[in-house]
């Protein structure tokens, strides 16, 4: 109890007015560390500026700094526009944002309006997607997912029963059947009814959870909903990403979330889950692993 | 004064949320209109389709006066890098327009790319033989069973 209410206070201390100060200094370390396993040669202006604004912190409130910033990001996303995934587009318009903020007279508010419209917008065109697609409404997406993805490997072998060796022999067919470009020859892939089943499930769960998130974000009626909107966030955020380790978007849905909310609790429960992500998100996969090393390896 | 404020409250509150919504409804229209991979482009279509660009062919025939000869791109990539980069190549399977397909086909046909295709397109040439290249990309499909290619435009061919 006496942790707690320790961490309680650090979160409060580091929540300190002005709380986008502490946003834009977030943002900062996440544009340092983002990216960085799939390094460019053209990410180097915009880590050099970050690190410029860490070492030295009064840059973080200089607006030519931020102009730069942008500069640089946005030059990336144009040059390599094809390569680049959704967050990374999403960090682009964030420091877009954050570069607006402070070249205006109400940097948090900037911050805060901005900041619900594009995680409701993202979460709504993530959503629009899965209807897109139709490869989520049948349950196939999550269902190959699980069958070739060695990061959902530990969904398929909980929920669907399958063991590892099966899902090695899997992706070992698959990147044949793709290294020798034999399009016309069709490999049926071994799986188990109950992992169909349940990447049906979880598709249709997805699709609900996205949904909400963006409905919750993007509309202020029904005014419960509204009100839910970063409970909502939360629930997407652990469940999805314990599975599915996806550390730089999660990381700035958290950052913006901090951003956006009106209550110093809530708030406190995004910095502390965007503090602790590298310790929880990894956690599942961690232990799963060691409990496979250990008891099955042999 | 009050357009110098409207632009103002528009920068503020609007513009990135609706440049957002523009380049993502550009990625929609691109990914059904030329192939371009739902995994990229800014549309939020990650973990929404099999169709990821990893795991794309594209198919590459070379075509002479008797016979059809498949070669597979990647290798051939791998063996010679100076034919094309990576990132070339990347790009290509990400978003497989008519041009970019037809600007690899003449990359590969061309005598200065050392590579297979090039090699046997030039003995072709001597035996007085015009031979043409053809390349299809595919995208991954999966019933629920049974992984298997599509195309996902119709094939390119080239001549140098």
């Amino acid at each position: 109890m006496k942790l707690v209410k320790q961490w309680n206070s650090w979160l409060s201390g580091l929540m300190q007015p002005p709380l986008y100060l502490l946003v834009l200094r977030l943002t900062t370390i996440l544009l340092l560390l983002h990216g960085i396993d799939h390094w460019l040669w053209t990410m180097l202006p915009e880590k050099l500026l970050a690190a410029a604004m860490l070492l030295y912190s009064p840059l973080v409130r200089q607006r030519w700094i931020w102009l730069a910033m942008s500069l640089c990001l946005v030059f990336n996303n144009l040059w390599h526009w094809s390569n680049l995934v959704n967050h990374e587009y999403l960090y682009t318009y964030w420091v877009l944002v954050c570069t607006l903020a402070i070249w205006s007279s109400t940097p948090k508010q900037v911050l805060r309006w901005n900041a619900r419209w594009l995680i409701g917008l993202c979460f709504l065109f993530a959503t629009l997607w899965k209807f897109l697609g139709g490869e989520y409404l049948d349950g196939s997406f999550l269902h190959l997912t699980f069958l070739l993805d060695s990061r959902l490997a530990m969904g398929a072998v909980l929920f669907g029963g399958l063991d590892l060796t099966t899902l090695a022999d899997n992706r070992q067919l698959f990147e044949t059947m793709q290294a020798s470009a034999a399009v016309m020859d069709p490999q049926q892939l071994a799986t188990t009814p109950r992992m169909a089943v349940v990447s049906l499930v979880l598709s249709y769960w997805t699709i609900l959870i996205e949904g909400l998130v963006a409905a919750s974000f993007l509309l202020t009626v029904p005014r419960w909903l509204y009100q839910k909107r970063d409970w909502l966030l939360f629930i997407f955020v652990t469940t999805t990403y314990a599975v599915i380790p996806v550390l730089g978007f999660g990381a700035l849905l958290m950052v913006m979330g901090l951003i956006q909310t009106k209550s110093s609790f809530i708030a406190r429960l995004y910095l502390g889950l965007l503090i602790l992500m590298p310790l929880w998100m990894p956690l599942p996969q961690a232990i799963f692993w060691l409990i496979q090393k250990i008891f099955f390896s042999a | 004064m009050i357009l110098k404020y409207s632009l103002l409250k528009f920068l503020k509150t609007g513009a990135i949320p609706l440049l957002l919504t523009t380049v993502a409804l550009r990625q929609i229209v691109l990914v059904h209109t030329v192939g371009l991979s739902p995994w990229h482009g800014g549309g939020f279509g990650m973990f929404a389709s099999i169709d990821r660009d990893e795991r794309r062919v594209v198919t590459t025939q070379l075509i002479d006066c008797s016979h059809t000869h498949d070669f597979v791109l990647s290798q051939i990539l791998t063996d010679s890098p100076d034919v094309l980069s990576a990132h070339a190549y990347t790009h290509i399977s990400t978003f497989p327009t008519q041009s970019q397909l037809r600007r690899t086909g003449r990359r590969l046909l061309s005598t200065d790319a050392q590579n297979p295709i090039a090699e046997l397109h030039s003995q072709n040439q001597d035996k007085n033989c015009d031979s043409k290249l053809a390349l299809q990309p595919w995208r991954l499909s999966y019933d629920g069973r049974v992984i298997t290619y599509e195309p996902l435009t119709d094939r390119v061919e080239v001549q140098p």
